[in-house]
Order: C-alpha cells, then structure tokens, then sequence
C-alpha cells in the first residue's frame, strides 16, 4: 500500500548540497507495524516529512494507495494528510489553550465532522489510550509527559488514517513509560489494521515491530522482517 | 477555528485587554470623524444650495453709502426679472435719515471718541459738537432679508413687503431708545409709520436699524424707482455665471457691480471645509492606526504561535482555515473595540464636532469681519462720501456699517457663521454598521500580512526544530 521508489531529497545549505535521503527504496503493506532506526541527522525526519507529504523529493516517487503523492496539488496534500496521515511528535505538539479533549477533535474538525460526532470519538479514543474522563478535561501543561503522548496518540487517530507517522515517540519518555507507548501503538496497528511507521534511534524499539529499517548517512538497508516479506525492491 | 480564534483572547488577558482599548480609542476617532465629516460636508452642501445660489447686483463704483454713482432702478430689475434660470429677485434700497423733527427718532448709537473725531475732521470743529448719529433705513421687497438663522422677530408681525402701507420692522436697539413696541407709530420723513415687529438681527449694528416695505420707503424719501442692491436667487449653483453674463449684457457691465455668492460663500465656509479636511484625515489615521495595532499584535501572534501554526498543518489543517483562526481572533477584540468606540463616538461626537467648529470659526468670524472692513475702506480710501439732497449727512459709521452693507450686500456671511453654531452629527442606528465597518477595515489592513505569513510557515521545519 505504499510504495517508495528511488527518492533523493537534497538541501541547499549555502554553496553546499547535503544529501538527506539518498535513493532510498521500500514498499510495505498496510497494518504493517515499522520502525526506521538512525542516528540523528541520518535523514530519519525527513523520509517521514517526505510521507507525510510536508515536503517533496528531489527525485523519486512516494504512491499511496494507489495515488502518486508527490504529483498532488495543494489542495489535495492537505486533504491527504489530514483524511491519510495521523502525525505523532517527540515533542507532542499539543495546542496548549485547548483541553485533551479538544485536541484530539482538532483533526476532525478540520474534515467537518459534527460537533456530536467529534465529542464522542474524542472520548471514546482517549478512554482507548487511557485518558480517564477527568484528565480529557484538562489542558496539557497538566498532564504528564506520558499522559501528552497517549493524546497525541488519540489525536493522530481521529480520522481514521491509513498511516500512522511517528517521530521518535518515545524520545522525551523514560524507558517505562517509552515501552507502554510502543505497546499501545502496537496494540492499535493490530486491532484496527493501521499501518505505523515509528522513527526511533532506541534499538530497543525495534523489538516489537514487525519490520525495521536501519538508515545510515540517507540511504536506507532491511535490518530486520518477522514476517519475512521480501520489502527491499 | 473560529471559535479557537475567539477563545485564544483569553490566552494573554493583559494584552487583549489594552489591544481593546487601544483600539476602542481608535475606533472611537474614526466615527467621531467620520460623523462630523458627514455633518459637516451636510452643512456645507446646505449653505451651497440655499445660499450659492445668489447674485447680488449693486450700482457700478458703490457699495451701501459708498461710493458715487446713479443707483439701479427698477426698470432695470424689471428687465432681468423674467431671464431664464431665475427664481426670486430680491430689491433693498438703503436710506439714511438724521434724527430731529421730520423724524421723531432718538439713535441708539453714542457717536463716541470715533464719531466725533470724525466730525471735527469733516470741518465741524467744535469740540464740545456732539453729532446725533443718522438711523439706517432698509427697504425690502421680499421677506427673506429679515427672515433665517439668526434672526428672531421679538413681538409684533411681519409686514407684507410687497405692500406700501405705511408700516415698519424696527431693530430692538431702536426699539429700547425709543421705548416703542409693536402697534405704536413714528415718523420718518414727515411720515406716521406703524410699528409692526420688533426684531432681533442678530449683530449690534443690524438691530439699530428700521425696516419698511420697499415701496413705503421709495415713496416716502422720494427714491420711487430706486434700488440699492437686488438680490437674485438662481435655480441652481450651475446656472450661477449663465445668468451672470446675461445679466452683464442687459445691462451693460459698466453700469452695474456683479457679485456671485460664491466667493463669499466659499470665503464664508473655507472654515468648514477646513475642519471638513482635518476631520478626513482624521478618520484615515484613526483607521490606519488601528489596522498598524493590529498588524503589529498579529504579526507578533503569529511569530509567537509559528510552531503551533507548523504542527496544525501537518495534522492537516488548511492555510484558510488557521487563517480563519487568527482573523476571528483579531476580528473579536476589534468588535470589542468597536462596541466601545461606538459607545465613546457617540458620547463625544457632537462636543468634539462643536468644539471643533466653534473654535475655527470664531477665529474666521473675526477675520471675515476684518476682512470686510478693511476691503471697503480700500474702495473708499478718500473717506465717506456725502451725497446731495435729501439723504443729508451721512456718517461713516466705521467698520460696523461695512458689516452691515457687506451683510446684506453679499450672501450674508453673518447668517452663514452663525449657521455653523447649530452644527450636529446625527446619531441613528447606522452608527453601528459604521462602527462595524471600521473594526472590518481594520481586521482587513492588520491582516494581509500576518496571513501571508501563516502560509510561509513549513510544517516540514517545525518538526524537524525539535
Ligand atoms: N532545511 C534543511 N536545510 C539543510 N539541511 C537540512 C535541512 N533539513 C535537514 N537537513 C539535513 O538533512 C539531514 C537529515 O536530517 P533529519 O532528517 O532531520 O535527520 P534525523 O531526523 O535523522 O535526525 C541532516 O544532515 C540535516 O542537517
Ligand atoms: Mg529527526
């Protein structure tokens, strides 16, 4: 269901060029639960930009379902992140003047579900991650580091995404706290056939997830398959 | 997003509350300005229409006692009187009479240290002389001359000007150095006339005066078919020099003075068009101080919340719709303004709309009437002249007889000036759509560039920032 093919993505930093991806290739299947693991600058962050349609490739082409990403118009990669794409941050980026509950119907309001529908759901994906009903009332700066992911968790959720784009989620959490994430994310690629794709630089991520990618330097190799598919092309 | 934008208010109190305020102050200026601009180009389009529209017409050489030369008579009136493009000729003549048997008046006016000098200079060189000062007679034809604002009749009636009944309008300076009142009779020229009013003129020099039917007044000094100056009315301002040139070729120009209103009218509200101007300006700069407010808070709001901006479009937020939120957000505290600013202008428009006017017009009142002595004293600088026969002496009464001749000679600029006192803005229900359009000129202004700025935001920078 998504298929990458041969992409580069170079940025101009004064006289220079610096490669971020360079010819990268993969293809995964949808409720595929995968993790890329790097150091930092190795072009993790941007493989996931380039996916999340935030930006587009030099060269190469990003096909979800079925549909050429990077020949979209402005209209529809917004349409196509917000109905495709849920984005989960190392830093949860929730808006901070609006309660849990009120982040995580954001999204849906963005695609115009009814006010009713979007409370209800709200609701029902925080119970999911674990936001009792008094801490969906409050604001962020009044919840835990954990407590922040698990609604951005919700929040990514809201319109039923078929991809899930995760940013080293677990890098601000200690190592418990990281785990149980990882475990919740797992549980949902499960149950709801989600694809996730989570970006780590924790090796100890890369155990619960199906496939791992290793990047190095922008180029991208296979490190590991449990179901051992064949997804290098 | 709207109701975001309306709740991101509360984000920062202290500075939603003094944007508010600043901008309420603003707003508050522009309608104040806005409604005086429109009272005031009201007014001046009022004084245009019911006051530019006059030519006066005067012998050549003269104006009121000054000056030599044949008056213009009625058989000239009459001839220009059915010209196209005119609605109403108005006649004065003018007279003066001294105060003794043939007229059993006292005059109000002391001649003072001015007056005597004045006679010992003629060649009356008896220190202890003192001169009765001659009473001004005004003959009208219409109506209008002792009639508008300004002027109130104090007892009695009008007469009917066009009759010549032995009747009279007398000045209440007349009146109270005579102690008559409407219904008691005097004499002028050997003459009984029957006082019907008593009136206010409105300035000193214009209540020590006597007013007949202009017929009477011909009659009884033996001017029958002398005019002093014909007011014309014309059916509209554009038709002003077309009946002017006519005028000029029926009569011929050397035998009559033409003055159009319109200079004195223009001369008369420069005032106003004055304050018409600054007023412009200032609901410009009220307007744009407000949209500058906002631009700069929006501006700031939007460096302040750029991640924020970067993260609601990678969670699929559209450039219009984080727009929106800013907008409603700006929008909001500049209806709030508005609501003040609507609530300040219409508290203090009409004291700043008279403060205004009043202040720029006393000055112009002084100057105009400075202005007016001067200039006849130009066209006279040989001193007054002293016509022949039956008018008898005449006093060169100083600058107040300027005031008065150029008040009934010209467009009367004492009407118009004492016109501005009752200057309002009107407040109705329109005054909120104003106050509203202002606050969404504002928004407007102070949010083009803050938007433009929202869709530069990369959401692709704000997470890789982390
Ligand atoms: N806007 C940019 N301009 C120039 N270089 C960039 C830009 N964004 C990323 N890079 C470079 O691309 C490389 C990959 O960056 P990134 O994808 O953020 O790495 P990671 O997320 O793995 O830490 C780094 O060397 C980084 O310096
Ligand atoms: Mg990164």
């Amino acid at each position: 269901m998504i298929k990458i093919d041969n992409i580069t993505k170079k940025f101009k930093s004064g006289d220079s060029t610096v490669k971020a991806l360079d010819n990268v290739s993969f293809s995964i299947n949808k409720g595929d639960f995968v993790s890329i693991i790097g150091k930092s600058g190795s072009g993790k962050t941007t493989l996931l930009a380039l996916m999340g349609a935030l930006e587009k490739p030099t060269e190469g082409s990003i096909v979800v379902d079925g549909e050429d990403i990077t020949k979209m118009s402005d209209s529809k990669l917004i349409k196509y992140r917000r109905d495709k794409i849920g984005f989960i941050f190392q830093q949860y980026n929730l808006i901070p003047n609006l309660t849990a509950l009120e982040n995580v119907m954001l999204p849906m309001e963005f695609a115009g579900v009814k006010i009713k529908d979007r409370i209800n759901r709200a609701k029902d994906l925080l119970n999911k991650v674990g936001i009792d009903s008094t801490k969906q009332k409050r604001k962020p700066s009044r919840l835990s580091g954990g407590e922040q992911q698990r609604v951005s968790i919700a929040r990514a959720l809201g319109n039923r995404p078929s991809l899930i784009l995760a940013d080293e989620p677990t890098g601000n959490l200690d190592s418990t706290t990281g785990k149980s994430i990882i475990t919740l994310l797992n549980k949902l690629s499960k149950s709801n056939n989600t694809t996730i794709i989570i970006v780590t630089h924790d090796i100890n991520m890369t155990k619960y997830t199906d496939i791992t990618f290793k990047i190095t330097d922008g180029k991208l190799s296979l490190a590991k398959s449990k179901k051992d598919k064949s997804v290098l092309s | 997003m709207i109701l975001h934008g309306i709740k991101n208010i509360m984000r920062n109190t202290a500075r939603s509350i003094s944007i508010i305020l600043i901008l309420s102050v603003s707003i508050g200026l522009a309608l104040i300005m806005f409604l005086s601009y429109k009272a005031i180009n009201e007014k001046i389009s009022n004084i245009k229409s019911s006051i530019g529209n006059t030519i006066t017409i005067t012998p050549a050489g003269s104006q009121g006692f000054e000056g030599g030369g044949n008056p213009i008579t009625e058989t000239q009136v009459n001839e220009i009187k059915n010209l196209p493009n005119i609605v109403q000729v108005t006649e004065t003549l003018l007279a003066t009479v001294n105060p003794g048997s043939e007229n059993n008046l006292k005059s109000p006016i002391k001649a003072g240290t001015l007056g005597k000098r004045f006679v010992r200079f003629q060649g009356y060189n008896n220190p202890n002389f003192s001169p009765s000062v001659p009473i001004v007679i005004t003959g009208i034809s219409n109506e209008s001359t002792i009639t508008g604002e300004g002027i109130s009749l104090t007892s009695g009636k009008l007469f009917n000007p066009s009759s010549n009944s032995n009747v009279g309008i007398i000045g209440t300076n007349i009146a109270s150095s005579n102690n008559l009142k409407a219904g008691d009779t005097f004499k002028l020229y050997n003459t009984t006339i029957t006082v019907s009013g008593v009136i206010n003129m409105g300035t000193r020099f214009a209540n020590d005066g006597i007013y007949l039917p202009i017929s009477t007044l011909q009659n009884i000094s033996g001017q029958q078919n002398d005019i002093s100056t014909a007011t014309i009315t014309v059916n509209s301002i554009t038709n002003v020099n077309s009946v002017i040139s006519q005028i000029n070729s029926k009569l011929g120009s050397n035998n009559i003075d033409i003055t159009s209103s319109q200079a004195t009218v223009s001369s008369a509200i420069a005032p106003l068009e004055s304050i018409k101007n600054v007023s412009l300006y200032s609901l410009i700069g009220s307007l744009i101080a407000g949209s500058v407010i906002i631009l700069l808070i929006m501006i700031m709001t939007v460096r302040e919340r750029k991640k924020e901006i970067g993260v609601l479009k990678a969670i699929g937020a559209s450039n219009f719709a984080i727009t929106m939120e800013f907008v409603s957000e700006s929008l909001t505290l500049t209806i709030i303004g508005a609501i003040l600013g609507i609530i300040i202008g219409i508290l203090l428009a009409n004291p700043v709309l008279s403060t205004l006017v009043n202040t720029s017009t006393n000055t112009s009142i002084q100057s105009s009437f400075q202005g007016t002595g001067i200039s006849s004293r130009g066209v006279n600088p040989g001193g007054p002249i002293v016509p022949s026969g039956r008018r008898g002496i005449v006093f060169n009464i100083g600058r107040g007889a300027s005031r008065f001749i150029s008040s009934i000679t010209g467009a009367s600029t004492t009407k118009i000036l004492s016109s501005f006192k009752d200057i309002h803005t009107i407040i109705n229900f329109y005054i909120l759509l104003y106050g509203v359009l202002a606050a969404l000129i504002i928004t407007i202004l102070g949010s083009v560039i803050p938007v433009l700025l929202i869709s530069k935001v990369s959401p692709a920078e704000i997470i890789r920032g982390e």
